[in-house]
């Protein structure tokens, strides 16, 4: 079997299933839409600071790549989490592991799924953003590519992350609790919803080294300012970093079946 | 609705030897030993019963030889591979159904299936595998409106679909209504017409009766029966006779008879090898007193009886 063909046809499993849970697809597509909408509306005018002393941004400008950036982490993190404990729960994951397909395969199907929802949903955070707010798109090709760089890259990130965590939960009734205790706090403390200016400076720098603030600061430069990685090389280190703890965590410690 | 296989096993496994075969199968758990010495065998085109109490020790004996655990002692050969380090060449060759799993419930049983078609070599056309598990009239549902009967089936054919020559069951259909047990009896008993070889782990006897050609019965880490199910119930041949003592008669009355005699209360039970002579002793006594033997029966030990005999033994002991 061509492992192209292999790894594509489980993201099609994936992607598949993932459209025909409602639910799942409400929450990670729509949920992060209806907000940009909301929060536009009621702040339209608004402007924001990214630093103490920097320029004034509107902060629909400011939302819409957090919003992105909220879509990226529950569609890929918290999404894994639950997704993936629940298969090792019920016994799915065990089954695939008794058939010749390859690990690799299963998680590349996971990954390149996923990486499509980011894209289908930045499509819209952006699209609907300059639509109802003028949220303002990067001013330069390298500012696109550097924000697509940074989204997709914050995308394998937090999948490996999430592969990496489903061995810190016992079961998967507990897996959107935890998933959510770490996905909800970094989401307020890396400022995806306000500037996190007023933060006490430890706590602010804390919240910094996990990987939502890099990211976030990432798709910001890109987006408002046009940035190229000469500028946010910083975030892509952090990010990298990041990314091979969790390839080496989830390599190391993924576990196929439910603890005995 | 079942097929001849597309190729003998033979053509393919290139059949030296049995299918499975374990020597001194051991498993330790820090200090706990939960295989004492298994040795298996499971040869081809068979279908042979595993039995056992739970905790006894079947599920990680089959998951040893599913490549699922390692061993801590012996040997295991499946297919002529060490199933330690068979990986995807022995699992191309091998079909699993475990205990109990879940599937993906937004999916349809035929997308279900064509999604495990892509992980084989060799995998049979999705209608077949369909056919094959009796889900022809469901292949267009999503799987989570499917009855637990009609799941269980759909493991069995994603075990079916890469055409394996030997495939694991693991309880295939404990907590069914007897309706879905005789389905999935006769799914499994078309594997055998299949030509596969089967390994059917269970605890209910009469499942084992009826579907295969040898059973193996394992309590406490070891086996302590194995052969076919009418020499097992040969080795063990005491019959027994049962009746109501008549009125006016006592235990000290009763005749001279080959067999073992218990009394308890008013009721006769006799263990017997020899049943036809003391059935005639028997029969002579009460007639001679104008009695008749009340209640009479005379009953050949089940594989049932011999199961509970042998694993009930194994507890005591442990």
């Amino acid at each position: 079997m061509n492992p192209l063909v292999l790894a594509a046809r489980e993201s099609g499993n994936v992607l598949r299933s993932f459209w025909r849970n409602r639910s799942a697809a409400f929450f990670t597509i729509l949920l992060p839409v209806m907000f940009l909408v909301l929060f536009g509306a009621i702040n339209r005018d608004g402007t924001v600071q990214l630093a103490p002393g920097g320029p004034q941004i509107g902060y629909t400008t400011f939302f819409a790549p957090g919003m992105l950036a909220m879509a990226i982490m529950a569609g890929t993190f918290v999404a894994l989490v639950i997704g993936l404990t629940v298969m090792r729960d019920n016994g799915q994951l065990k089954r695939l592991r008794g058939t010749p397909l390859p690990p690799w395969a299963f998680f590349s199907g996971q990954v390149v799924s996923r990486l499509v929802l980011v894209v289908v949903e930045a499509v819209l955070v952006l699209g609907l953003g300059r639509l109802l707010f003028k949220v303002s798109l990067p001013p330069t090709v390298a500012g696109w590519a550097t924000f697509a760089l940074v989204a997709l890259l914050g995308a394998a990130t937090f999948t490996a992350l999430g592969v990496a965590f489903t061995r810190l939960v016992a079961n998967a009734d507990s897996a959107p609790a935890l998933a959510n205790a770490a996905y909800l706090p970094l989401l307020f403390l890396s400022g995806a919803w306000f500037p996190i200016s007023g933060l006490p400076h430890w706590l602010a720098s804390v919240a910094g080294d996990f990987p939502l603030a890099p990211m976030l600061d990432g798709l910001r430069q890109a987006l408002i300012f046009g940035h190229g990685l000469g500028t946010i090389w910083p975030d892509i280190w952090k990010l990298l970093a990041w990314l091979a703890v969790g390839l080496l965590v989830a390599l190391r410690t993924f576990r196929w079946e439910r603890a005995a | 609705m079942l097929r001849t296989p597309k190729a003998p096993p033979s053509v393919r496994s290139g059949r030296d030897g049995p299918a499975i075969q374990a020597r001194g199968l051991g498993m330790r758990y820090g200090d706990r030993e939960v295989l004492c010495g298994i040795d298996l065998e499971v040869p081809h085109g068979m279908v042979v019963g595993f039995l056992g109490p739970n905790g006894a020790g079947k599920t990680t004996t089959v998951e040893i030889l599913e490549g699922y655990r390692r061993r801590t002692a012996g040997e295991a050969s499946v297919l002529g591979m060490d199933p330690a380090g068979g990986g995807p060449e022995l699992r191309e060759r091998i079909g699993i159904v475990l205990q109990e799993t879940g599937h993906n419930p937004e999916l349809t049983v035929r997308e279900t299936v064509r999604q495990f078609t892509g992980y084989y070599r060799r995998p049979r056309p999705v209608d077949e595998v369909i056919g094959l598990v009796g889900l022809q009239e469901a292949a267009g549902r999503r799987v989570r409106a499917l009855s637990g009967g009609q799941r269980r089936r759909l493991d069995v054919g994603l075990a079916l679909v890469g055409d394996p020559e030997l495939v694991f069951l693991d309880e295939p259909t404990t907590g069914f209504d007897p309706a879905a047990r005789r389905q999935a009896w006769e799914v499994i008993a078309g594997l055998r017409e299949l030509g596969k070889t089967v390994l059917l782990t269970t605890h209910y006897m009469d499942e084992a009766q009826a579907l295969a050609d040898r059973v193996a019965i394992i309590a406490d880490g070891r086996i302590v029966a194995e052969g076919t199910p009418a020499q097992l119930a040969a080795a063990q041949h005491a019959t027994r006779i049962r009746f109501s003592l008549p009125a006016g008669a006592g235990s000290a009355d009763l005749p001279r008879v080959a067999g073992q005699v218990a009394v308890r209360g008013r009721t006769v039970e006799l263990s017997t090898d020899d049943p036809t002579l003391d059935l005639l002793a028997l029969c002579g006594w009460a007639a001679g007193r104008g009695a008749a033997l009340g209640g009479l029966t005379v009953t050949r030990p089940s594989l049932e009886d011999i199961y509970l005999t042998l694993t009930s033994d194994k507890e005591v002991a442990a």
